[in-house]
């Protein structure tokens, strides 16, 4: 029987946001969305229903108790995702198979110097922040997102906005490219498609 | 807005997370109708994620019971939220005659209800062929006899 705790939970509203912002993390630490994250057993699938699950027993616990019916369940089981994600790339377990990943490539050219040239960038990048100038560091990071931006201008000055002049907070995005607010979350979306949709 | 109690202290986002949430938007702050677009580009609708969540759920609650021969009380409170969730979005049975009525009524025709199939060429396709426009105009002209 169910609790009478038990709030009424709009599940597909839930997992249809949970399931592709799961890919987006998955892709942006460089996992296949489509696969097991190496070394474990966890699909995209598995870590959304986790956190859903995970969720709903904190509801139970009346740790989450929304003030209104039509409150948001989604920030809360975002977090909880997040944070799951968070623990299982750096797990033990993880780190242990990385070394039966083999580390050349065919011709034994090193694949994992390239791997992490993003992060290397981004890393360099914020130990010496660069504004308006073309870095290459920042170069690096930029090159990994236009493709995203499907070569329409108004995505790429996005791009621009963060990575060369260290925009982050949408108010400061749309001043630099003298644009509403609505409309840095417009581009944002279609960024987002692109970057998250099936190729 | 929720007020929860958290008992586990989320770790904040890293650098790399912050530049993503930047370029792309916030994970938090993605909206439904762009959510839904990408996992129709997947070809998964909501239906179909809420159905894998409450297969997941039951396979829990299996392997549980078999490994403890307890009953996760939480999991089978959440498996019957679930299926009240789809019972409740499932389409409501309409009597043929309601059904009739309501069509030729003149009022909008609520979403339960099958949609007329007009046509099952897509515009896309072009021209029709000219043998499918040869047996069109033979009923066209049966009709008008």
């Amino acid at each position: 029987m169910t609790s009478s705790r038990s709030p009424q939970i709009d599940w597909g509203s839930l997992l249809v946001r949970l399931t592709p912002v799961a890919k987006k993390l998955f892709s942006q630490s460089g996992y296949d969305p489509e696969q097991d994250m190496p070394g474990t057993c966890v699909s995209v699938d598995v870590l959304v229903n986790g956190a859903a699950i995970e969720f709903f027993e904190w509801c139970e616990k009346g740790k989450w108790r929304p003030k209104n019916p039509n409150a948001d369940p989604f920030p809360m089981a975002y977090r909880i995702m997040y944070n799951n994600f968070i623990d299982l790339v750096r797990s033990a377990g993880h780190k242990r198979s990385d070394l039966l990943v083999p580390t050349t490539d065919a011709d034994g050219v090193s694949i994992v110097d390239g791997l992490p040239a993003f992060d290397q960038a981004l890393n360099r990048l914020l130990e010496k922040p660069i504004v308006g100038l073309a870095d290459v560091d920042a170069g690096i990071l930029a090159e990994t997102f236009y493709p995203y931006a499907e070569g329409r201008q108004e995505l790429e000055d996005v791009i621009d906005a963060v990575i060369y002049c260290q925009c982050r907070k949408p108010s400061e995005i749309a001043e630099w490219l003298d644009i509403s607010a609505q409309e840095v979350t417009d581009r944002w979306e279609i960024i987002r498609y692109n970057y998250t949709r099936h190729r | 807005m929720s007020n929860y109690k958290s008992d586990k202290n989320f770790p904040p986002k890293t650098a790399k997370d912050e530049l993503f949430d930047a370029v792309l938007g916030p994970d938090e702050e993605i909206s439904e109708n762009v959510a839904e677009e990408i996992m129709q580009s997947h070809g998964v609708s909501r239906e179909q994620l809420v159905e894998n969540l409450k297969t997941q759920v039951q396979q829990k609650i299996k392997q549980v019971r078999t490994e403890t021969g307890l009953i996760p009380e939480t999991l089978v409170a959440m498996l019957n939220n679930i299926r009240e969730y789809q019972k409740e979005k499932a389409p409501k049975p309409v009597g043929a005659e309601q059904w009739v009525a309501e069509i030729f009524s003149g009022a909008a025709m609520p979403n339960s209800h099958a949609q007329p199939l007009y046509s099952f060429r897509n515009r896309a396709a072009g021209e029709v062929s000219d043998n499918d426009r040869r047996i069109l105009n033979e009923l066209q002209a049966e009709i008008e006899d």
